[in-house]
Formats: C-alpha cells, structure tokens, sequence
C-alpha cells in the first residue's frame, strides 16, 4: 500500500534561506507521525504545503494520491489542519467559531448538531461554549482549534505543536484525545518540541535545516546514542564536564539539569566514579539508564552540527 | 459559489463590526464627524474677503456697478484705488485680496450691446480662499448685469473661477456634499482593515484551508461594509440635511444607488490593493495615500480639477461622486444627468472586484 502522505524532493525557499531542502517524507495510512527538529528547521513550512496555504518552490507532495499543488481544493474535505499559532477568531465564541468551520464545510442540520456535541466533549470544552475564543487559556485554545480543524472528520491531520506551551496535565489530554483518533483510523502528522510526545508516536522524523536527516520508530532511533549510558549525578557539573572527555573510552555526553550523562563504550560505574573523584569532582551517584529519544535527539544534533 | 458559504462568511463578517467598538464607530459614526470637521476647516472665511475697486471708466454704469458691490454684505469693500501699483502693494500688504478693474469703454460696450469686459486681480497665495471670492464676486457682477449684456470676467492670474451651482455661494452647501466622497472612504478603510486583519490575525491560515471560494470569500467581506458603509451615509447625510441645511433637491434614492456603485468603486479598489499587503498597518496607509489624500485635492472638491492631471482625477472614483453629489444634492439631477459618471463608478467596482477575485490566493506567504 502507497503512503498516505508522500513528498518528495520538495523545497521551499524564501530568498536565500532555504527552509525545506529536498525533503522527502513520508507517512503510513493509520500512523502517528512525529515531526521533531530545532526551531527553524523547516517543519511548520512543510505542514504549509501539505496543506496546501504555501506554495512549494520544487518537488512534489500528495496526500491520498492528491497533489496538493495541482489539486489543492480536493484536500480541504480530506485534510485537516491546525496551524502552529492560534489562528481562530478571538472575538467569537467557543461555539460560534466551531459553528463557523461546520458551515464552511457545509456540515448541517442534526448531523452538525451531533459533531458539534461531540467535538465539544472531546475537547472537554461543553462548559466554556459561550467564552469568547480570546478569553480561553492556552490549552483550552489548541484544544478548540484541534475541535474546529476536526468539524469535518478529515482522514489526514495536520497539527503543528499542537500543545506547545500547554501545561502537563492539558498535554496528557491532548494525547489522549490523539490516541482515539489513531485508533478511528486518522492519519496524524504532528510536529512537537516535546521528546515525551515524540515516544508517542509509530514514527519519528528528525528534521534539520530543511532536510530529514533520520526516521524510524521511537525504539529504533534510540538506539542511535552510542555505546552505553550512565547518568552522573554531581554537584561539579562543570569540571566534571571539563574533564569527562579524557576518560578511556568516552564517546559523548549530555547536561542534564543536575546530572550528566556518559555515553561509554563499556559502562563500568565503579572506574569512572575513581576517575572523576581523582579529577576533583564530588560524585553523589552514578546509575546505568536507557537513553531515550531526549538522548539520541541531542546526540544526532550534535552529530549534524559537528559535520 | 455556494450561497449558503457566503452568508456564513458574511454572517461572521457582521458580528466582527458589531463587537469591535473601534470599528462600529469607523465605519458608521467618523464619516458623520469627520463631515462636520472638515466642513468647517473648508468653508471660507468670508469675512477675509477684502476687495477694492479700480474703475478706469468713470461712466455712469460703471459707477452703478460699483454701488452695487460696495454695499454687499459679504465681501468688504477696503476702498477705490486709482492705480495698478496700489492693487499691487495693497495685495503685497496682505490689505487686499481682490481687485475689480473696469477698463474703459465698459459702459459704452453695455450700452450698444456688445459683451463688457471687466478684470478680477486675485492674490494667487492664497488660492482656495481667492478663487471663492472670485466666484462671489463674479456671481455678483453676473447678477447686476443681468439686465444687460452678460459681462465676460476676465482674470489675468493664476487662479481659475470655481464653478459651482450655489447661487448664494456658501461654501458649506458645495462643499457637504463634496466632502461626502471623502468621509465615505471610510468605510474602504475598514475593509482594507477587516481582510489584512485577517492575515495578520492568523485566521486566513486556517480559513484557507476550508472549502471557502474566493468569490464566497471577497464579496462575504464586501457586503457587511457595504450595509454599514450606507448606515454611516445615512447618518453624514442626515448632518448634511439638517445641519448644514444644505437641500437634497434630487431623490434619495437615487442618491442611496449612487453611493452603493460609490461604496463598490472604493471598497473594491481598497479589497484589490489589500490582498497584497499583509498588515493592518501597511493597509491604513496604503489606503490614505492611495485614496485619501488624492481625493482631498485632485477631485475638485478644495481646488479645481487641473486639466493637466485630469486623467488621474478620472480614475479616483471620488471624482465621480462630487459631481454626483453635488449634482443630486444642489441641482437636482438624477439618472439621465449623472449616468456617465455613475457608470465610470460601476465599471471601477466591477473590475476591482473581479481582479480581487482573480488575483485571490488561498495562500499565506
Ligand atoms: N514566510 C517566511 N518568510 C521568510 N522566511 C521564512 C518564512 N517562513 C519561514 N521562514 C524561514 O524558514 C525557515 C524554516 O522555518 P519554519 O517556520 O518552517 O521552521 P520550524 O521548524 O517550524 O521552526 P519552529 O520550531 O521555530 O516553529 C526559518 O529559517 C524561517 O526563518
Ligand atoms: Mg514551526
């Protein structure tokens, strides 16, 4: 079976940056699909052009078959799109605006009555119809904007960090409601800075200065971080950072609020505690850990950066 | 296009106005105030209109004539002089503004029939004040030589008679209905804010990505303007009735119709300009030297028309509507009178609108 969404070598240039480079993506019918890479790598001008609100200056992309250069108004029953920046009208209300989006796509009459109940409850936003969207709190405004960009059951989602700047327990919600989308079958591309959201996902995109530089599902990419790890508790992290790279055997490391870690191509806790003690660093604790995709993020980065 | 679209589209439209105060009173108060405010910033102080006479014919007629004006309430008479060199040091000393020169032979031509001629000195510095009492005091001389032969004015300066039909000559029954054209530009201005607002919002994102169509998406826009446009005309009409007592001589309803082919010309123009401009900001000035400002002095309302420039006078669509209005209001004309004009309206609104539509772009950047 073809991908639902495929692009390929597509580039988009504004004067002389170049914010997508040859991209070539693409994502399963029925997947999750996780769009991670550093500010300005290039993945909100991407979801444009899927969604067809920006023009591609090269290569091609469709979804469902559909190019979205050549036949953009196909899309609009088939996709749905959240824009990174909350792109509903603040002075209408909660109900209003997802009264709008139904009768734009022309959902009407009992049916429109049915959605919109329904979106409301899975947006958990039954008590705040009548609030002005301006008024809402930052989750409760992406949580609207995913109810309006869904009014119309689209089989393809589109949503650029969807729950950026949304706190953890709001965050949770979002996912969950994510999650019975995927299990109705909807294809979701998601762009996210959050590395939690990213394990979420069946697959993970790293994208860097417009191009997607790995792929593959959250275990795999994990696996990416050399040799093995270990968390380095200490309250030196400076000079434990300054001389970390003499130890026999290092390969890279990570600051991590309190801690550091270690990747080394043996994992021997004991040898490196000696080491750092006798390099005037205080060491409280030193446990082996399973790098995540946090770890394996920040080692490709560095990895491309170096490059 | 879907009907059912487009009243969505406009439906919305409507509650953004009524629930943006700011914008209620753009489109349906300032045209009324900004009518009044630059009615009196533009009606001529009259009382600066300090004239003398030079009669070079000494005849009996001539010195009727002169009677005749020095008793006029409205213009002030200095005094008589006796030579060119004191209209000039006089104009130099700022004691006069006008001269009337008789030349000789002025009762003699009057009395074998023949067309007398006189001239009229103005102080061309100060031109829109000068070329009121130009006309004035053309119009007077007019009206006392009514019984002879017409009187042909002659002006050897740089300012030209204005022409107007207003037979008292007061300048806020010409100019009310002038400034009509102006004040109604207002509504343009909202909508040029209402579709950048939309960009610079964020909500065409998203919009874009509906099944809307562009024809759906300009004239849902249009319409909403439109009705407040005619709302705010109603009430700048209202003051130019009843404040500034100028009489609507020809029909309202004609007048409604023309200001809704006015309100298409400019609110189209201001929707073409504004889907390439992407802030409110850049839109507001956009639509102030583009419209604005060329309307205030390029469509006869303060000065005359320079034929030089007629052309661009031409395609600014408040060309059209002073003479419309000043037309319907002052002389009563209608259909027949105006149609060139109203078309030249309709055709600029027409082609505004279809290009907004062409040029459309379900797009953002
Ligand atoms: N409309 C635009 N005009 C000019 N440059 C742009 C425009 N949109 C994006 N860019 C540039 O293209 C590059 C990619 O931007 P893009 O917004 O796609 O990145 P991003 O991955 O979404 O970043 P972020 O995580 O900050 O949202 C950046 O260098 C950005 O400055
Ligand atoms: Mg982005």
């Amino acid at each position: 079976m073809t991908p639902t969404i495929v692009t390929t070598d597509l580039q988009r240039r504004f004067g002389k940056t170049v914010a997508v480079d040859h991209l070539a993506l693409s994502v399963e019918n029925g997947e999750i699909y996780g769009l991670i890479g550093p500010d300005g790598a290039g993945k909100t001008t991407t979801l444009r052009m899927l969604a067809a609100v920006l023009r591609p200056s090269g290569g091609s992309a469709s979804i469902a078959g559909i190019d979205v250069v050549r036949q953009p108004e196909r899309l609009r029953r088939l996709v749905g799109y959240m824009p990174q920046h909350f792109s509903l009208y603040g002075d209408l209300s909660v109900l209003e605006n997802l009264t709008f989006y139904a009768d734009i796509f022309g959902v009407r009459g009992a049916e429109r009555r049915h959605r919109l109940d329904r979106l409301l409850h899975f947006a958990r936003l039954e008590q705040f119809t009548a609030r002005p969207a301006a008024h809402l709190s930052g989750g409760m405004k992406k949580k609207l904007a995913l109810a309006c960009a869904l009014i119309h059951q689209p089989q393809v989602l589109l949503l650029d960090e969807p729950t950026n700047g949304v706190d953890p327990v709001s965050r949770r919600e979002f996912w969950d409601i994510l999650g019975e989308l995927h299990l109705e079958g909807v294809t979701i591309l998601v762009t996210t800075p959050y590395m939690d959201e990213a394990e979420r996902c069946n697959q993970v995109g790293l994208m860097h200065n417009g191009r997607l530089i790995r792929q593959g599902r959250p275990e795999a990419l994990r696996q990416l971080t050399p040799g093995q790890m270990l968390a380095v508790y200490t309250p030196d992290l400076l000079q434990a950072e300054a001389v970390i790279a003499d130890y026999p055997g290092y390969l890279a490391h990570q600051v991590y609020g309190d801690r550091l870690h270690v990747f080394l191509d043996v994992a021997d806790a004991a040898a490196l505690e000696r080491f750092l003690t006798n390099h005037d660093v205080r060491v409280q604790q030193i446990l082996p850990d399973a790098p995540r995709l946090e770890e394996a993020f920040v080692y490709l980065m560095t990895q491309v950066s170096d490059a | 296009m879907s009907l059912f679209r487009l009243w969505t589209i406009i439906h919305k439209e409507f509650r953004h106005v009524q629930r943006d105060r700011r914008l209620l009173v753009l489109v349906i108060v300032s045209p009324a105030v900004m009518l009044m405010a630059f009615s009196y910033l533009f009606s001529f102080d009259v009382s600066t209109a300090r004239f003398a006479i030079f009669d070079r014919d000494r005849s009996p007629l001539s010195r009727a004539l002169v009677q005749a004006l020095i008793t006029d309430k409205e213009l002030i008479f200095v005094g008589e002089v006796g030579s060119f060199e004191e209209i000039r040091s006089g104009m130099q000393a700022g004691e006069i503004k006008l001269a009337l020169v008789i030349p000789p032979g002025f009762a003699a031509a009057l009395e074998k029939g023949r067309t007398a001629e006189v001239q009229l000195l103005a102080d061309g510095t100060d031109a829109i004040n000068s070329s009121t009492f130009v006309a004035i005091l053309s119009a007077r001389i007019g009206t006392w030589a009514e019984p002879y032969r017409p009187v042909e004015i002659k002006m050897p300066v740089e300012t030209r008679a204005l022409v107007w039909y207003n037979p008292d000559l007061k300048s806020s029954h010409s100019m009310a209905p002038a400034l009509l054209a102006i004040v109604l530009i207002l509504p343009a201005m909202a909508v040029a804010l209402a579709l950048t607002r939309e960009k610079e919002l964020g909500s065409f994102e998203s919009l874009a990505t509906t099944p809307v169509r562009a024809s759906e998406y300009v004239l849902g826009k249009l319409i909403p303007y439109i009705v407040y446009g005619l709302i705010g005309a109603a009430i700048a009409i209202a003051v130019t009735i009843f404040w500034f007592k100028v009489p609507l001589r020809g029909s309202p309803l004609d007048l409604a119709g023309f200001i809704i082919a006015y309100l298409l010309a400019t609110l189209g123009a201001a929707m073409f300009f504004s889907s390439f401009i992407s802030t409110q900001s850049t839109a507001l000035r956009a639509v102030l030297l583009l419209f604005l400002v060329p309307s205030f002095f390029l469509t006869g309302i303060i000065i005359p028309i320079d034929p030089q420039a007629r052309l661009t006078s031409n395609s600014l669509p408040a060309t059209h509507f002073v003479v419309i209005s000043r037309g319907v209001f002052l002389k009563g004309l209608s259909w027949p009178d105006l149609g060139p004009h109203v078309l030249a309206l309709l055709i600029m609104g027409a082609t505004a609108i279809a290009l907004t539509m062409i040029t459309f772009r379900k797009r953002v950047g």
